[in-house]
């Protein structure tokens, strides 16, 4: 046996639950590229504009600011239930955990209600002309990705509910990082959606 | 490091290391069988099959390109109609951009980063998994497509209106666009794995400074992909959609834009150019330390230099579109970019030259084509500034020039590192050298026939001759350089024959390699050859710039690490100080179950709409299968830790 140096690690914690753990890096990752992807839809969104003499084109409501900014209220609201989600997560709390997640849950569906409401105002499709197109492909994107994290998030607090292990508690951190990004995109998305078309003429 | 290797608890004895290596073989083993042959996660595995399928995705279109050099050897050709000529290089180019060049870096990457930052694995595996099978259904939809004759057929590029509902009639161009999706996905996978790889879990004692110039090379590429592939994915979501429900994105008449098409198609490739370029930096790099027995010069600025080139690389897109009448004020700008971007390179070639200028050469094949690549690309980056100048750019715009000038870039700068990179890491996949003789023949054909074919391009171009036509009028004048191109491009062919010859007889024959046949620098000619699952016995620690050639019997490993689980060394991005353990997931067939779900959405979504619902139902499903809770297994075994003796090899 030689005298050869180690490098023990054994001593060394199996999880954390925070910005150290590989898997938060993965979901950081994600969040990135579809952050990118929406940054592009926005400027498409402008682009298309740029173009046109009349916007929104002739024949085309402005949507109605009242009724979108008291969705964005609640999505704003969504933010904090997922901050102190976060803070049960932390606390390694399994029924709070499940309790907030369930009030986020909620949100997400008065949200996703009156967001349907709000879209069914719009006069024109996807296909009625190039300003159609981008505001319904801006808010399928969205959309989709809300009803995406509102299945996970019921998944998870599903699998919550059965049996929990300390590791699930980075999974609950991590949702919370991808509600953060719905949130946080919608805000900008309501600007260019809603409120961009009433304040600045081309 | 705050944790410094201590002396005793005292390194394991032989027969230690042999219980050690049974354990870890028997805890990193994959499943066998063909629903095995899905489930596996091993980078190893996934990074050859990426190679494999690449390179058989290169040959094809690589006959492609063969035909449409003999169908351009003589004028007046009637071997091929303009139809079947559409398909042939739109093919081709879409093939070689998407289905080789990107996804093979991809493989190299998987392959060999977790290997040279000294761990076991990347840290999402079922990840891996699921982008290679989407890969395959991507090419295999381009290819089955193609033999339909519903083959792509607007370029590579695939330019709206041209490809837009009104001209672009058919499934062709809807085969294109999904073929993006399934392509794309997978480059961000392997982004996103890579990335994390370099940053989270390298040896301990590997801080920045000490990343070899290729992890850096894959480190700078992943950034790359992350923030250019949205780009094409967002594109060519639109045109499929305006294909199939009637949106306007690019429809002038209803207020959309053609032009849009092409921002955003050139803001994610020009950087792909990027993509494809920087790892073959990185081969070069790898390759010259061993055959120039000294460390590449100017480590910093090789770093600083693929950085910037990947931050300027953004900037460029424009200098594609200067023939579409842009502001000439934005003209410029893009022109001072397009030339900015030689000062980095140049940086790296004179740091390249000089390694060499001061090395001992061992000039064996991989640095043959290192050489060539010289040679080669530095004549590409040539025509590069003369095309980045507006006025000679319209005039050069479509012709020949234009293809001369991109293949000497891309063959010049990627595909001949890519040839040496092959006979570089061959024995550590294989335990097998490739043969030298077959080597230089392979070299000096593919260098010959490489210049034969497309140097004359460059004159044929400036005589006017266009890209993308089938064939040309005998009074043109065009027909010698055009004959003598067909003959080069049939050297050419035969260079990458006698390569294939080459592998084929060295799988068998080849002389054995043993772990470290270049006497090389970096970690991954530490593990044997080819590398055992796990790929290391202990995590090495590493203290210097080139681990084995400072290596002494003394060195340091790392102890205490799980064998019995899956458990990789997670460390800090910055100087790779150790932080906690993480055990990765075990082999499952979720991953394919996502696959198929992904396969049917984006194949029927070519037809009808549904199929999104369809996939979204199939998804959910396979990802509730992923992603439910295993539990921790560091809670069932916790009694053996306490059993384990003084150091914890357990």
């Amino acid at each position: 046996v030689s005298a050869r140096a180690v490098l023990d690690v054994s001593h060394l914690p199996t999880l954390r639950n925070d910005s150290r753990a590989n898997l938060w890096w993965g979901n950081a990752w994600m969040l990135v590229i579809e952050s990118v992807m929406f940054a592009l839809v926005v400027t498409t969104y402008f682009y298309l504009r740029m173009n046109q003499a009349e916007w929104p084109p002739p024949g085309a409501n402005i949507p109605d600011l009242a009724l979108p900014s008291v969705n964005l209220a609640v999505m704003v609201a969504m933010a904090g239930v997922a901050f102190w989600l976060d803070r049960a997560a932390v606390a390694m709390d399994r029924w709070a955990t499940i309790a907030r997640s369930l009030v986020l849950i909620a949100l997400a569906v008065a949200h996703l209600v009156i967001r349907v409401i709000v879209w069914r105002q719009l006069d024109f499709d996807w296909a009625a002309h190039a300003y159609g197109s981008i505001v319904w492909g801006i808010l399928a994107l969205h959309t989709t990705h809300l009803l995406t994290g509102t299945l996970e998030t019921s998944a998870m607090t599903f699998a919550m509910s059965r049996q929990i292990h300390e590791k699930d508690f980075l999974d609950v951190r991590c949702t919370v990082a991808y509600w953060y990004f719905i949130v946080g995109w919608w805000v900008v998305l309501w600007l260019v959606l809603y409120v961009s078309p009433h304040v600045v003429h081309p | 490091m705050s944790a410094a290797p201590a002396l005793p608890p005292s390194a394991p004895s032989a027969s230690e290391l042999e219980h050690l290596r049974r354990e870890l073989l028997d805890t990193w083993h994959q499943p066998t069988g063909p629903i095995g042959w899905l489930m596996n996660t091993d980078h190893k595995v996934i990074g050859l099959r990426y190679i494999v399928t690449t390179f058989v995705n290169f040959a094809l279109a690589g006959i492609l390109a063969a035909i449409m050099r003999l169908q351009l050897s003589r004028p007046d050709n009637t071997l091929v109609g303009p139809d079947f000529y559409n398909q042939l290089f739109t093919m081709h180019g879409t093939a070689m951009m998407f289905l080789f060049a990107v996804p093979i870096m991809g493989g190299f990457g998987t392959y060999l980063v977790p290997l040279m930052v000294g761990t076991r694995e990347v840290p999402f595996p079922r990840l891996n998994a699921y982008g290679y099978q989407v890969f395959v259904v991507g090419s295999l939809l381009l290819w089955i497509a193609f033999l339909l004759n519903v083959g792509p057929d607007v370029g590579w590029f695939a330019y709206t209106p041209l490809s837009g509902p009104e001209y672009g009639t058919g499934k062709r161009v809807d085969v294109w666009a999904q073929m993006i999706t399934f392509t794309e996905i997978s480059a961000l996978v392997v982004a996103v794995n890579l990335a994390t790889t370099i940053l989270k879990m390298r040896a301990p004692g590997m801080s920045l400074n000490r990343i070899p110039l290729f992890c850096w090379a894959m480190l700078v590429q992943s950034f790359m992909v992350i923030f250019a592939m949205p780009s094409v994915m967002l594109d060519s979501g639109m045109l499929a959609m305006d294909r199939l429900v009637g949106t306007h994105f690019f429809n002038p008449a209803e207020g959309g834009d053609p032009l849009l098409w092409q921002h955003l198609f050139w803001f994610f490739a020009h950087p792909e150019v990027y993509i494809i370029f920087i790892p073959a930096l990185g081969f070069i790099s790898s390759i010259m330390a061993p055959f120039a027995r000294r460390p590449v010069f100017g480590y910093t600025a090789m770093v600083l230099s693929m950085v910037s080139t990947a931050f300027i690389g953004f900037g460029v897109w424009v200098h594609h579109m200067f023939a579409t009448g842009l502001p000439q004020m934005g003209e410029s700008f893009f022109t001072a970019a397009s030339m900015l971007i030689s000062i980095p390179t140049g940086v790296q070639i004179f740091c390249w030259l000089a390694t060499l200028w001061s090395g001992r050469l061992h000039l064996k094949t991989p640095l043959l084509f290192v050489l060539g690549f010289f040679a080669v690309f530095v004549i590409g980056g040539l025509t590069g500034v003369m095309l980045a100048a507006v006025p000679f750019n319209l005039q050069a715009h479509d012709t020949f020039f234009v293809v001369a000038h991109l293949h000497y870039v891309l063959i010049g700068g990627s595909v001949f590192p890519l040839f040496g990179a092959f006979y570089y890491w061959f024995p550590k996949w294989t335990g097998r050298l490739l043969g030298e003789r077959l080597g230089q023949l392979n070299f000096w054909l593919m260098f010959v026939g490489f210049n034969l074919t497309f140097f004359p391009l460059h004159i044929l171009g400036m005589r006017g001759m266009p890209r993308r036509v089938y064939t040309y009028p005998a009074e043109m004048g065009w027909d010698r350089l055009n004959m003598l191109a067909s003959v080069g491009a049939m050297i050419l062919a035969v260079g990458i024959l006698v390569f294939v010859v080459n592998v084929a007889s060295s799988l068998k024959r080849g002389a054995l390699s043993g772990p470290d046949p270049w006497r090389a620098d970096t970690l991954e000619w530490a593990a044997a050859s080819p590398p055992l699952p796990f790929n290391f016995e202990h995590i090495p620690v590493v203290r210097s710039r080139e681990p084995l050639w400072t290596r002494t019997e003394g060195d340091p490993i790392v102890v205490g690490m799980r064998s019995d689980q899956r458990e990789i060394l997670v460390t800090q991005p910055v100087d790779a100080e150790p932080d906690h353990r993480e055990v990765l997931p075990e082999p499952g067939i979720a991953p394919f179950l996502v696959t198929l779900a992904t396969a049917e959405t984006f194949v029927l979504g070519i037809f009808t709409p549904r199929a999104y619902v369809v996939g979204a139902v199939m998804a959910f499903v396979g990802l509730f299968v992923w992603l439910w809770p295993k539990g921790d297994p560091h809670d069932d075994v916790k009694a053996a830790i306490e059993d384990a003796p003084p150091g914890g090899v357990a």
